[in-house]
């Protein structure tokens, strides 16, 4: 009677959930970097400033960390509360990545404990080593998720039958076939994100007070990490994208909204699906791209979404906005790393000028929304399935009614952490300030 | 393979349990003694609240991957309770790190640590009254009769209540014998929460009394079963040898026996609650059931789940064995 309703409402649940536990992996994932270059190059300069900035990193690295354990644990619950018929199927076939990475989180703790209380206590080089495990441990983690998402995309390692999954291997599941590309592409964006978020609000500090070195450090620290991964991540996007157009043909052709199968089929640039008159409005074509992109031919056919029936067509428009905004924010921040590695190369003290420390603060939230769109293309893409070609979304979802009623409250509990999260982090960035011997 | 599986997913919750609800009692502490416990909280607690989720994490997990009916049965019928210590968990771990690491004005650390300590309280409660759902078996699946009949009664009842406010209890008796300690021994005797500590170790044991009335007078078949069996019996008896050992070490500021005999106890009490429990993993009306035997996931998952875990031991235990030394050394 109201499935239509709860069904909405729990995906904007999980949406909203994982929306916001995604920032905190990504931070969790790569700031610990940032932090261990800090504290390797102090220990090479001897530098005092370089200890302050992987103090500063540390602490940022534990606020995150404790709040995304925190978002993981609703996660870890709300995957039952809301999909049970999901979980009952799946937990068996995917539980191996999710208990590796229980013992990923451990040992990222256990690293993290000894990173921020060992700072005196422990040589230098321990000291370091135990930096270096947190980052491992935090990419671990996202890897190994990753794992649960491909299968999602892409299962194996089960068979169904008449009495559910049987065969199953857990094994295969974790090593499907979407789980490579996936893993490489969000290890990227985890990089990228950070990095250039990070170079952003030191960036912004740095027009401010020109004088504290610790931002002019810090920004070119976070903005390499940031810069190379943004480098390669349109030749991982565009793995990615034949890695779909083989094993997801219709999300490729609902990114793309791409009605009409043809050989040398051409991109679209931008522009607004118009679904009743199947073609796309305002947008550029590129001859031949999308053949070439998908298949690495110009002649290759594409298949459109007219040979799908639509019952199993993805929302086209949200899946091709989503898309092209990463793509937008991807040739974006490649072009700040181009500019950047110019600079360096022939300038380098322009990289400490006005206009290019305003570029880079123009950039910070890029990384973020393009991590953002891209979980959208993958996971409105795959819609109406949880487990593409397996189970419909709708089959997985609780009998509880009025799933309204716990979405407002956890959109609200979100707004709120957000926000308070910023004001945190604000302070936290005037305290770091203000304990720096060149503040003035 | 289960049987080993059930006894690891026990020894998370009891782990959970002991740091966890340290934790938490440290939370309602403060609310009972008053700002004076702050310093003391904030210390006994950073060095470990950010590992003590993962207890409940890891049980989380490895019941969805090793037994996912009884899984996805709690998540489905108890939903609300469980979304409600969601919230509590959530509300508190995001305020104690804000309280910790936010350099704010003290208008707003008074919201942090009011919210800090309301879902201090907030969460242990919930997570008794499922647990209380779980045993209780007043859960169904006849979805025609309401709302109310299926997601709302089955943890309504005079059991559920006690259940929440004896975990309530116990969580405030860990965290005091483990805040008797901040001083050192000896000194202990000037601390309030000495005082504290006897009194929530009465409440607890008050309390457990309470619950087990309330089980019996409603006819809870985990409560006959308890009864009958000697290993659960057994358990509550070494529990109740330990009351005076406990007593004893209050009084002598032995906070090492404190400890130790306080771990024992509320192990004791897990063990012989689990005891009982078993075979059985959910609970429903009319004594149906769903067994660790039925819900149990096939071989090779749980072959490989074990495996993983041995791995996983093999990094961890030392791990955190060396972070307690740094910690402690020079402390
Ligand atoms: C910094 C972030 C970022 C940037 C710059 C890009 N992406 Fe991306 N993209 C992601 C962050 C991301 C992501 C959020 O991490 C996703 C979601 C799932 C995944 O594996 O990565 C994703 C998914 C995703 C998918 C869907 C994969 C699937 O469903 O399995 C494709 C085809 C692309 N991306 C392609 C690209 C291309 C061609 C880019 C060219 C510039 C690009 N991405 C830039
Ligand atoms: C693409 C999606 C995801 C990525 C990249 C990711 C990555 C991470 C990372 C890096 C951390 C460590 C936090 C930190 O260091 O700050 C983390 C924590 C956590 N995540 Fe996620 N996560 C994702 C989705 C999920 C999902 C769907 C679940 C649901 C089960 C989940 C459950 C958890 C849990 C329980 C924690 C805290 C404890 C732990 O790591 O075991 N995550 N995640
Ligand atoms: C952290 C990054 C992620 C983001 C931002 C994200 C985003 C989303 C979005 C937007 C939806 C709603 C789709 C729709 O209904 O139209 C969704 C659904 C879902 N996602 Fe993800 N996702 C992420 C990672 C993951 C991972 C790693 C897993 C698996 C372990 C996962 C499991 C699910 C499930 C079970 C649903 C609900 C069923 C469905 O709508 O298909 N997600 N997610």
């Amino acid at each position: 009677m109201n499935l239509v309703e709860d069904l909405f409402a729990a995906r904007t649940m999980m949406a909203s959930t994982l929306a916001f536990h995604i920032i905190f992996a990504c931070v969790g994932m790569s700031l610990p970097w940032f932090m261990v270059v800090a504290r390797w190059r102090e220990m090479v300069t001897g530098d005092p400033l370089y200890a302050r900035l992987s103090e500063a990193w540390s602490k940022g690295v534990a606020i995150f960390f404790a709040v995304g354990a925190v978002s993981g644990t609703v996660l870890s619950f709300q995957l039952g509360l809301l999909w049970p018929g999901f979980m009952l199927h799946a937990g068996p076939v995917i539980g191996m990545p999710f208990s590796f990475e229980g013992t990923a989180f451990f040992v990222e703790a256990i690293a993290l404990g000894l990173f921020l209380y060992g700072r005196e206590r422990l040589r230098p080089r321990v000291h370091l080593a135990c930096g270096v495990m947190v980052g491992v441990a935090g990419m671990a983690s996202g890897i190994l998720v990753i794992a649960a998402n491909g299968w999602m995309n892409s299962p194996s390692g089960f068979t169904v039958g008449p009495e559910g999954f049987t065969d199953i291997d857990p094994v295969a599941a974790m090593l499907n076939d979407a789980w490579g590309v996936e893993a490489l592409h969000m290890v990227l964006a985890a990089l990228a994100s950070t990095g250039f978020a990070a170079a952003g609000v030191h960036a912004m500090r740095l027009r401010r007070r020109p004088q504290l070195r610790l931002h002019a450090v810090g920004m070119r620290i976070a903005l390499m990490f940031g810069v190379v991964a943004a480098l390669l991540q349109p030749l991982s996007g565009d793995l990615s994208a034949k890695s779909v157009a083989e094993r997801q043909p219709l999300k490729l052709a609902a990114m793309e909204s791409h009605f009409v199968t043809e050989p040398g089929a051409g991109l679209w640039v931008g522009g607004i699906p118009d679904m009743k008159e199947r073609t796309v409005n305002y947008g550029v074509q590129i001859p031949y791209a999308l053949s070439f992109l998908a298949y690495a031919d110009p002649r290759a056919e594409v298949r459109g979404l007219e040979d799908f029936p639509e019952e199993d067509w993805p929302p086209v428009l949200v899946c091709h906005l989503a898309f092209q905004l990463m793509v937008m924010m991807g040739m974006g921040m490649a072009g700040v790393g181009v500019l950047f590695l110019g600079l360096r190369w022939k300038k380098p003290s322009w990289v400490e000028h006005p206009r290019f420390l305003a570029v880079v603060a123009a950039a910070t939230p890029m990384g973020f929304i393009a991590v953002e769109a891209g979980w959208v293309v993958t996971e409105v893409g795959r819609q109406p399935w949880i487990i593409y070609g397996v189970m419909r979304t709708e089959e997985a979802l609780t009998p509880m009614p009025g799933l309204w009623i716990p979405l407002a409250i956890s959109l609200a509990v979100y707004v709120t952490l957000s926000a308070l999260a910023l004001a945190v982090f604000r302070r936290q960035v005037r305290a770091v300030e203000e304990g720096e011997p060149d503040y003035g | 393979m289960a049987e080993t599986l059930i006894a690891v997913i026990g020894a998370s919750l009891l782990l959970y349990l002991l740091f966890g609800g340290a934790d938490f009692g440290a939370g309602i502490l403060e609310l009972v003694v008053g700002p004076r416990a702050q310093p003391y909280v904030d210390r006994a607690l950073s060095p470990v609240w950010e590992t003590n989720h993962v207890w409940l994490i890891l049980a989380v997990v490895l019941t969805f991957v090793g037994f996912p009916s009884a899984y996805v049965a709690v998540s489905t019928y108890l939903h609300v309770p469980l979304s409600l210590a969601l919230l509590g968990i959530v509300a508190r771990g995001v305020a104690f790190t804000f309280r910790h690491y936010d350099p704010a004005p003290p208008s707003t650390r008074r919201w942090y640590t009011w919210v800090f300590k309301a879902s201090s309280v907030l969460t242990p409660f919930f997570l008794g009254v499922v647990f209380a759902g779980i045993a209780e078996g007043q859960m169904h699946d006849r979805l025609e009769e309401g709302f109310f009949s299926v997601f709302v009664s089955p943890w309504v009842s005079p059991l559920a209540g006690a259940v929440g406010l004896f975990t309530c209890a116990l969580c405030v008796f860990l965290a005091a014998s483990l805040l008797a300690a901040e001083r050192g021994p000896g000194a202990g005797g000037q601390l309030p929460y000495l005082r504290v500590a006897r009194g929530a170790h009465l409440a607890a044991i008050s309390l457990g009394g309470l619950v087990f009335a309330v089980a019996w007078q409603s006819h809870v078949a985990f409560a006959h079963r308890f009864v009958g069996s000697p290993v659960a019996l057994g358990c509550m008896g070494i529990a109740t040898a330990l009351i005076p050992v406990v007593a004893w070490s209050f009084g002598r500021g032995a906070v090492l026996w404190l400890r130790l005999a306080v771990a024992a106890q509320v192990a004791t009490i897990v063990a012989g609650f689990g005891v009982a429990q078993l075979p059985v993993l959910v609970a429903f009306q009319g004594g149906e059931s769903i067994t660790y035997v039925d819900a149990a996931a096939p071989a090779t998952t749980l072959r490989l789940l074990l495996m993983a875990l041995g791995g996983g031991a093999v990094l961890i235990g030392p791990g955190i064995v060396y972070l307690m030394r740094v910690y402690k050394s020079q402390g």
